[in-house]
């Protein structure tokens, strides 16, 4: 298995500060199960104990294989890669939601909620509930979200909108408050799933000005993106996964050229 | 545990130790139970009751309209020979309406709630084991119409409803556990929503509620008894309606059934609950 594992050459500009690793993949591989005839029913379950044709035909997927990644405490990396190369299955482990099918990772610190589009919210609550709901699954009691609140539905520009369920909102809008939990509840790791794709030109700006800020206080940022701007200016590294490994690793600039021969090449 | 705990998850790691105790992980750090819990309740509310006018008197109105409906036919037409039969009634409703409310809202406690499994990891029992905080919230206040409408027709109070709440405890215990069940379940296999509804539609009439359990043909008891429902039922009308201590028999099977469906329903669903991210 080892032999599909292509560990990454690490590049020599990471930061030499002697930061030690916050989060550290070592060989982590995951499959999905691609199911046909699979509709979870009674019937036909019972129908494949007699005949093939029924049975469900369960198929692996290997979305990961063997990645090696490791990130110390204040870095921000961008993972870029081609759709369905495993981006987001990779915070999602990383977030512990998806279990590891083999390999490890290790995590130091409080990882924030995945900030991403259609993530994380109940669409017949309103915003203000979804806030609680959000933070209180973190670990945040009411009082301490009471404290936050006001700078949450700020920072979010969903104004009046807050009382409303959020099956209401627009997209823009639903990203905008899915990052401004994620950013408020002051965790050490961020994770971040194209919040760049939807949020206007304004947004963006604002978003990266609190990521920078974010930074500064020494915390680490994971992000998923396709926003090249935004990449050169947040991120001191980059990651290319490609074909369920990490071909390239380095800066940015560097990275998304690696990136762009390839998809030139195919 | 400081929250700046690390914490190594693997695939072997999980093996070992369970997956539960790894995503329980964020166990330790969620010290505020209370406002998760109070925020997941208040969600169920919100959800059930948000846009209509009644809103929580819902809740009454639907076993209430089956006490009428059940008293007019049972009691008028078909003349069962039961004293006070609307109380007598009331007394297995009320407590049934919590068990088949919590089931069958339990098929969706997990896959209703894809967008936060899949976004954050928290022990995710806490989603079911919430919705049945709310049921029983529900129960209370049915209880308190039940012991107004108990008093105004001259019922008394006894020692035995001192028993009362930990009757209640018995139950609550033993729905956790089928809740846990259930909604771990339907994960893994859609049709227990369909078929939840049939088998409580069956179970209700199997269970002594809308007739005394001494009315069943001689022969036919011991096919009541392994019915969990049957020994909750004739426990809470002894205490609340009879009067009378319900018997050492009902309340061993009560607290039988509760063990034995909690220690199922809880490590079927930590057993599974790994896999609720990728199945929902």
């Amino acid at each position: 298995m080892s032999a599909g594992a292509m560990n990454l050459q690490r590049n020599s500009s990471e930061p030499a500060n002697g930061n030690h690793a916050v989060i550290q993949v070592e060989n982590l591989w995951k499959k999905f199960m691609v199911r046909h005839n699979s509709n979870y029913s009674l019937k036909i379950k019972f129908l494949g104990l007699f005949q093939p044709r029924y049975r469900e035909r369960r198929e692996e997927f290997w979305v990961l294989k063997g990645i090696d990644l490791q990130i110390r405490a204040g870095e921000a990396v961008a993972v870029v890669g081609p759709n369905g190369a495993g981006k987001s299955t990779l915070l999602y482990l990383l977030a512990r939601t998806l279990r590891p099918d083999r390999g490890q990772i290790t995590i130091t610190g409080r990882v924030a909620p995945i900030a991403g589009i259609g993530l994380g919210f109940h669409h017949e609550l309103t915003g203000k509930e979804n806030i609680f709901l959000n933070a209180s699954l973190f670990g945040w009691s009411r009082r301490d979200v009471r404290c936050i609140y006001d700078e949450i539905v700020n920072f979010a520009e969903i104004g009046n909108f807050i009382d409303m369920p959020v099956k209401n909102y627009s997209t823009g809008m639903v990203a905008r408050l899915g990052f401004a939990i994620s950013v408020h509840l002051d965790a050490d790791i961020l994770l971040l799933d194209e919040v760049f794709s939807v949020g206007d030109a304004q947004f963006q700006e604002k978003c990266i000005k609190k990521m920078m800020e974010f930074r500064k206080k020494g915390k680490t940022m994971l992000l998923v993106s396709h926003a090249r701007q935004a990449m050169d200016l947040l991120c001191d590294r980059a990651c290319l996964l490609w074909g369920g490994t990490f071909v390239s690793d380095g800066p940015v600039q560097k990275v998304l050229q690696d990136y762009a021969e390839r998809t030139g090449r195919l | 545990m400081k929250p700046t705990a690390t914490q190594t998850v693997s695939a072997d790691h999980l093996e070992v130790e369970g997956w539960s105790l790894d995503s329980s992980g964020s166990l330790r750090h969620i010290p505020a139970y209370g406002s998760l819990i109070r925020n997941l309740v208040g969600k169920q509310l919100q959800l059930k009751y948000r846009g209509s006018a009644l809103g929580f008197l819902w809740s009454l109105l639907n076993p209430l309209s089956m006490v009428v409906v059940y008293t007019v036919v049972f009691r008028y037409i078909m003349r069962v020979p039961v004293e006070n039969y609307a109380l007598f009634l009331v007394a297995g409703v009320i407590h049934w309406e919590f068990f088949s409310t919590a089931v069958s809202d339990s098929t969706g406690a997990i896959i209703e709630n894809r967008e936060l499994i899949r976004k954050i990891s928290f022990p995710t029992i806490i989603l079911p084991a919430s919705q049945v905080v709310f049921e029983l919230i529900q129960l209370g206040l049915a209880f308190l119409a039940f012991m107004v409408i108990y008093l105004v027709l001259g019922g008394s109070l006894w020692w035995g409803h001192l028993l009362y709440p930990v009757a209640l405890l018995i139950q609550f215990v033993f729905v956790l556990g089928i809740s846990a069940l259930i909604s771990a379940s339907t994960v893994f296999l859609r049709d227990l929503q369909h078929l939840v509804q049939i088998a409580l539609r069956l179970m209700f009439w199997l269970t002594p509620i809308v007739y005394p359990l001494t009315s069943v043909p001689a022969g036919t008891a011991p096919f009541f008894q392994i019915n969990p429902m049957t020994s909750y039922v004739v426990i809470y009308r002894a205490l609340l309606y009879d009067k009378a201590w319900p018997g050492m028999f009902w309340w061993v099977s009560a607290i039988g059934f509760a063990v034995v469906s909690f220690a199922i329903g809880v490590s079927l669903f930590t057993f599974l609950s790994p896999r609720f991210a990728e199945e929902v």
